[in-house]
């Protein structure tokens, strides 16, 4: 009898910020690097998209083998051009996903994200989507293989790229 | 060969090494109620003798599953605060609770739970598929005492039966009709899978019954990451319980009235709960922030009902859930908890005194615990009601405890080298143990024990691991006198009223046993 084990990620079906078609196969041959978050947030996304970025600098050529993905939880305001614009210019190495609310669910529920629509205090007219903030790795089948919270110090997440492009 | 270790000149015996005075000795009460919890756990599979409560269906807090764990946990807080070098006095007992805890008696309320109500649920329109695998989602006040129950035997024993795959299997085994079940887990996938349970709720926690999320049992599967974290070397702990704070932060650990909350997440909705219950485990890995509210929460609820005692104001120390649902509450155990856990000694000797004078306290079979009484009130007047949770197993642990018991367990768990330390590994189950302690400047384990009343003067078996330190020599005395003497692989016997051998790898002692025996076991000489 197989031990129960707890299945993160799947396939998915979305449209990239330059409105391109894309699927969990489109990036098989590089480890997918995800990261889930809307492009109003302040905080944790423009942190962690950060940190990863310089991660990504400090493993040098490396960085070639991972794709870094940027999943919104807002479809509603996260179109492609929105999260072009956020990310060509602030964090350049990730590709932003977006999709239809179904989409997202289907993804965010694959990678058993938290996310949940709340108001924001700095902004009555509009909303917050607070959410998990995990860096998933996968194989390069798109397989799950790691994640990364956003107290993982940056040397750790280094060393664990690096094995990860090593093995 | 002779001993040249330096002996104790203070209070202890002449014949005690230095240090065997500072090393715990039980009181009476406290033997009592590890002898009780014992005698529940050698009960055979499906014999619940007192342990049954008024409910039937294993929902309600005095459910199995709540004074099973309990029970480990003050045989836990036992062993590693109290009896530190007798394993073998704990060890098969846990086992037993372990075991009775994964059978189908104590989880197949699941099955008909799963399905949700309006008792959880307000807006519910029509009842969810139900299913039948206890652990797999949701019923975190079940999976999360499974957790941390399993992760605690291997911190406590290092042994690994749990961890190994299949070393929780859950198996629904029906006579009659088809479908049989097993739901296959180790220590590790189950902590994967309340893991992700704990990021997908955005780490305010997962549900007990389908919707309502407690503060108290969440902090269960806290004591498990950390025991995950202890044997397998991973960081699971410090993550979720940062994340789990700060998710706190934001919502609201407690109520207006100080109780700490539970959640409806459907409907976004905090209620109190209760205070004593969730303080007490919260303490573990979260000390300053408990510490903090003690004081609001103890003006709270708190009633003097004579000098010297104390006593929960009825229906306050469990707030609004108990309120609203008309159930009786643990007052006096959970009060009882937390005051050990706070190391609130004056509070704590108050509550107890009620319960010793009000509560029934009851000897059987050597062992102590206060029977249930499913009245409130009592003909003049005074609350009397003890459930089988408060009676079995909340107050045995509060006697166990000692100040910030769990949050020591929690934060500085055995190493390597405590379990290569001499200890006692096995004893007759009839044999209570009421020091036992390894002193590594004299390099002497010190034990005593005595035999239950039933069997004074029957011959018992200790078996002795680790004997062989340093040179290989050992000697082990009784009150004194040598008993036996030798190594890894032989016995020399200087009393004839004792035997000795060395069995898988054990140093294995047959000896007549009545009262107080003081055993030392000089190891490198």
């Amino acid at each position: 009898m197989a031990t129960n084990r707890v299945k993160i990620g799947g396939a998915f079906e979305l449209i990239d910020h330059h409105g391109q078609h894309v699927t969990d196969r489109t990036y098989r041959g590089r480890h997918m690097m995800i990261f889930f978050g809307f492009t109003h947030c302040r905080k944790v996304c423009p942190e962690t998209l950060g940190k990863m970025s310089d991660v990504l600098d400090r493993i040098g050529s490396r960085a070639e083998a991972f794709a870094p993905l940027y999943i919104t939880v807002d479809p509603e305001r996260d179109d492609p051009p929105r999260m072009k614009e956020f990310l060509e210019t602030n964090f350049p190495r990730f590709t932003g996903l977006t999709g239809s609310k179904e989409q997202i669910e289907a993804v965010r529920s694959a990678y058993k994200v938290f996310a949940q629509r709340a108001a924001d205090e700095d902004d009555p007219e509009g909303y917050a989507v607070p959410h998990s903030a995990l860096v998933y790795i996968t194989d390069r089948s798109g397989q799950y293989l790691t994640h990364f919270n956003d107290g993982a110090p940056t040397e750790k997440v280094v060393r664990a790229l690096q094995a990860v492009w090593e093995s | 060969m002779t001993t040249t270790v330096s002996r104790s000149d203070g209070n202890a015996a002449h014949w005690l090494p230095t240090g065997a005075e500072a090393l715990p000795l039980l009181d009476a009460k406290q033997i009592g109620h590890l002898r009780h919890i014992g005698n529940l756990a050698r009960q055979l599979d499906g014999d619940w003798s007192r342990m049954g409560w008024i409910e039937a269906g294993q929902e309600y807090i005095n459910a199995y599953r709540y004074q099973l764990a309990w029970m480990a946990y003050a045989l836990g807080i036992a062993h590693f605060h109290r009896l530190p070098g007798a394993p073998g006095a704990f060890k098969q007992s846990y086992a037993h609770l372990m075991r009775k805890m994964l059978r189908y008696d104590v989880w197949n309320y699941w099955e008909h739970t799963s399905k949700s109500g309006p008792f959880f649920d307000a807006d519910l329109t029509e009842l969810r598929e139900g299913w039948r695998d206890p652990v797999v989602k949701e019923n975190i006040m079940y999976s999360g005492h499974v957790h941390a129950m399993a992760g605690l035997f291997g911190v406590l024993f290092d042994d690994d039966r749990y961890e190994r795959e299949g070393g929780l299997t859950f198996e629904f085994k029906p006579v009659f009709s088809s479908g049989a079940e097993s739901f296959v887990y180790d220590l590790t996938s189950l902590n994967e899978v309340i893991y992700w349970q704990m990021v997908e709720s955005g780490f305010l926690g997962i549900a007990c019954e389908p919707n309502m999320v407690f503060i108290s049992c969440n902090q269960f599967p806290m004591l498990g990451f950390r025991f995950h974290d202890v044997r397998k070397g991973t960081e699971f702990a410090d993550e979720v319980t940062r994340a789990y704070h700060a998710a706190w932060e934001r919502k609201g650990w407690v109520t207006n009235d100080d109780f700490f909350a539970y959640y409806y997440v459907k409907q976004d909705y905090t209620v109190g709960a209760e205070n004593s219950y969730s303080a007490t485990i919260l303490n573990s890995w979260n000390p300053e922030f408990v510490r903090d509210l003690y004081p609001r929460q103890l003006e709270k609820g708190f009633i003097e009902p004579e000098p010297g005692m104390l006593l929960p104001r009825p229906r306050l120390i469990t707030g609004e859930y108990v309120e609203k649902f008309e159930r009786p509450d643990s007052g006096v155990g959970l009060a009882a908890l937390w005051f050990s856990e706070m190391g609130d000694a004056e509070r704590l000797e108050k509550i107890l005194c009620y319960a010793d004078t009000y509560l029934n306290p009851t000897w059987e079979k050597g062992g102590l615990y206060y029977p249930r009484r499913d009245e409130f009130y009592d003909a003049d007047g005074r609350f009397v009601y003890v459930d089988p949770w408060v009676g079995n197993a909340l107050i045995a642990f509060s006697r166990m405890n000692v100040p910030d018991g769990l949050h020591k367990l929690y934060s500085q768990p055995w190493d390597k080298a405590h379990f290569a330390e001499p200890n006692l590994a096995d004893v007759s189950p009839f044999i209570d143990v009421l020091r036992a302690g390894y002193l590594s400047d004299a390099s002497a384990l010190v034990v005593t024990v005595q035999a239950d009343a039933s069997a004074k003067g029957r011959t018992a078996q200790l078996a002795f691991a680790n004997s062989a330190q340093g040179s290989g020599q050992w000697v082990l005395e009784r009150d004194g006198a040598r008993l036996l003497a030798g190594d890894g692989a032989s016995v020399n016997v200087h009393d004839g009223s004792v035997t000795g051998s060395i069995e898988d790898g054990l140093l294995v002692l047959d000896l007549p046993v009545s009262g107080a025996t003081d055993l030392v076991l000089w190891v490198n000489q």
